[in-house]
């Protein structure tokens, strides 16, 4: 432990790691929760692995990847979101379609681009280790936009998120927000790409989030609780992971695994405690 | 009652795919009119309920509501639906629900303002259920989940209430509170009410249509056990209100 925190005071790379969880980890929290609440946790999976195509591509053509990432990432969540709205029934086809295909033209590209390739794991797991000023900023940039139309459009998500069919009777229009939640997500997973890379990102998404629905009765505590527990588990996968050398991205979901395990544990105990405070005394049982 | 004409159906006829639904229907309901809708299952209630919001479109004939197409005049109706669409376990107050009744397609961006804030009290007051405003969904009884579904239909000021048999799940009761409230709302706002119950509704609603398929109305006074027979097929015992 104390290896990983002279380590934060020495190495640049540390800190731009630890600032890469604080940025990527509150996106995630607030964006996760949607996720759950509305049960789109393969949706947003085939919207992270069809991205790698546009990875591929940018790779291909000497473009960055990161920016070919947000752009397809963006294309995807629009495209799954308007086919999903016209023919509802295939959703789980349409999401493997993308999922799949997506990271065939990803592979193709980039064994297609000459030089060394050493690129595609750090893709698929991330390297956090790897994190630039540049991500950094990218990640900011997509935090910003994430926070900023979450906090705008609050109320328009939670109407269509609680009730879809009350929702459109108020006149709000549901596809468009829907398609517009799609591309948060979509965003949010190319903020992940650097740190657990884009076959991890679902867990983090969605671990966090299912794990503070346990403890919470609104939707804004359960986005605060989501942050402070994806925060958490970011940084001491980040931490645990130092010495012993091992990978933080799979130490991340390893520790929103075991915090989600907990805190169905904890709820079950709660929850007992509770039944018994107010079941009547058995008869017999005073006196 | 004072005459306008709220909602006029006008040779409406609806089928899902080979099954027709609806045949011929007429109807006019004039502005602070309490109408029940009763019929057997299947017999396309809530099929009619979802053309008049404009959720599904007649294959013939024509709906107009408030003189307005029913898509553009759906902001002007309150609705409780059956069946809550949505899950139980939504991490969200009985208070965030009602307040989400005054969202309209123009609402402004943000949170919720003041005069929402104080109009969700006012609604909450109404159907009593202020003391549990600050309680997760999850924790009501189904009486306060249909009076929470209410609040949010009535928080918006509806010029027209429709309720798809809001009393299914809950006892006789709660169900005589909520239709002696509905009772007081109808001074300022058009009531249909659909239900299964005719024997129940009758005493509380000036006019009763009788769907299977298609639909005949009748005055109140003018129901007699004939009138039930002939709709459901089979003998009813009937009781009678005081009114």
């Amino acid at each position: 432990m104390t290896e990983f925190f002279s380590a934060l005071v020495e190495f640049r790379f540390m800190q731009y790691a630890l600032l890469a969880c604080l940025l990527a980890g509150t996106g995630c929290g607030v964006i996760g929760v949607y996720v759950v609440v509305k049960r789109i946790s393969f949706l947003a999976g085939g919207i992270a692995h069809s991205v790698l195509a546009g990875m591929g591509i940018a790779y291909f053509a000497g473009a960055s990847p990161l920016a070919g990432a947000v752009v397809f990432a963006l294309i995807a969540a629009v495209l799954i979101g308007l086919i999903k709205l016209r023919w509802q029934q295939e959703e789980d086809i349409l999401i493997a379609a993308f999922w799949s295909v997506g990271m065939a033209v990803g592979v193709i590209f980039i064994s297609q681009t000459p030089g060394y390739q050493v690129d595609l794991m750090s893709y698929l797991f991330g390297n956090i280790l790897l994190v630039s000023g540049k991500d950094l900023l990218l990640m900011l940039l997509l935090d910003g936009i994430i926070l900023a139309t979450v906090f705008v459009c609050y109320k328009q998500f939670l109407a269509t998120a609680f009730d879809e069919e009350f929702a459109r009777l108020r006149g709000i229009n549901v596809e468009l927000y829907y398609i517009l939640l799609l591309c948060l997500i979509a965003l949010t997973v190319v903020s992940f790409i650097q740190i657990v890379g884009l076959t991890l990102v679902i867990a983090l998404l969605v671990l966090p989030a299912a794990s503070a629905a346990q403890f919470v009765t609104s939707m804004a505590r359960m986005m605060l609780l989501a942050v402070i527990i994806s925060l958490f588990v970011t940084c001491a996968g980040l931490m645990v992971s130092y010495q012993p050398d091992l990978s933080p991205g799979a130490m991340m979901i390893v520790a929103a695994g075991v915090v989600y395990l907990l805190s169905i544990m904890i709820k079950r105990r709660l929850d007992a405690r509770a039944a018994k405070r107010i079941a009547p005394t058995p008869p017999g049982g005073k006196g | 009652m004072n005459g306008t004409e709220v909602i006029n159906i006008n040779n409406v006829s609806f089928s899902y795919g080979a099954v027709p639904v609806l045949k011929d229907i007429n109807l006019s309901v004039l502005a602070e009119e309490f109408f029940g809708l009763i019929g057997p299952n299947a017999a396309g209630k809530s099929t009619l309920i979802k053309l008049l919001l404009g959720l599904m479109q007649p294959d013939a004939g024509d709906i107009k509501v408030l003189g307005r197409t029913p898509a553009y005049s759906r902001e002007k109706i309150g609705y409780v639906p059956q069946h809550a669409s949505f899950p139980r376990n939504f991490p969200i107050t009985v208070a965030e629900v009602v307040m989400l009744g005054r969202l309209s397609g123009n609402s402004t961006f943000g949170g919720f303002g003041k005069a929402d804030r104080a109009a969700t009290e006012a609604a909450m007051d109404a159907v009593e259920i202020a003391q549990v405003a600050e309680q997760p969904i999850a924790d009501l009884s189904g009486g306060q989940l249909q009076r929470m579904l209410i609040a949010r239909a009535l928080v918006c000021q509806p010029e027209i209430l429709l309720l798809d048999e809001p009393t299914a799940h809950i006892d006789l009761r709660a169900e005589e509170d909520i239709f002696s409230l509905l009772k007081q709302y109808n001074e300022q706002m058009t009531i249909i009410v659909v239900s299964h119950d005719i024997a129940f509704i009758s005493g509380y609603v000036h006019r009763v249509g009788c769907l299977n398929q298609t639909l005949i109305c009748h005055e109140t006074e003018s129901i007699d056990g004939k009138t039930i027979e002939e709709l459901y097929g089979a003998p009813v015992r009937m009781i009678h209100h005081a009114q």
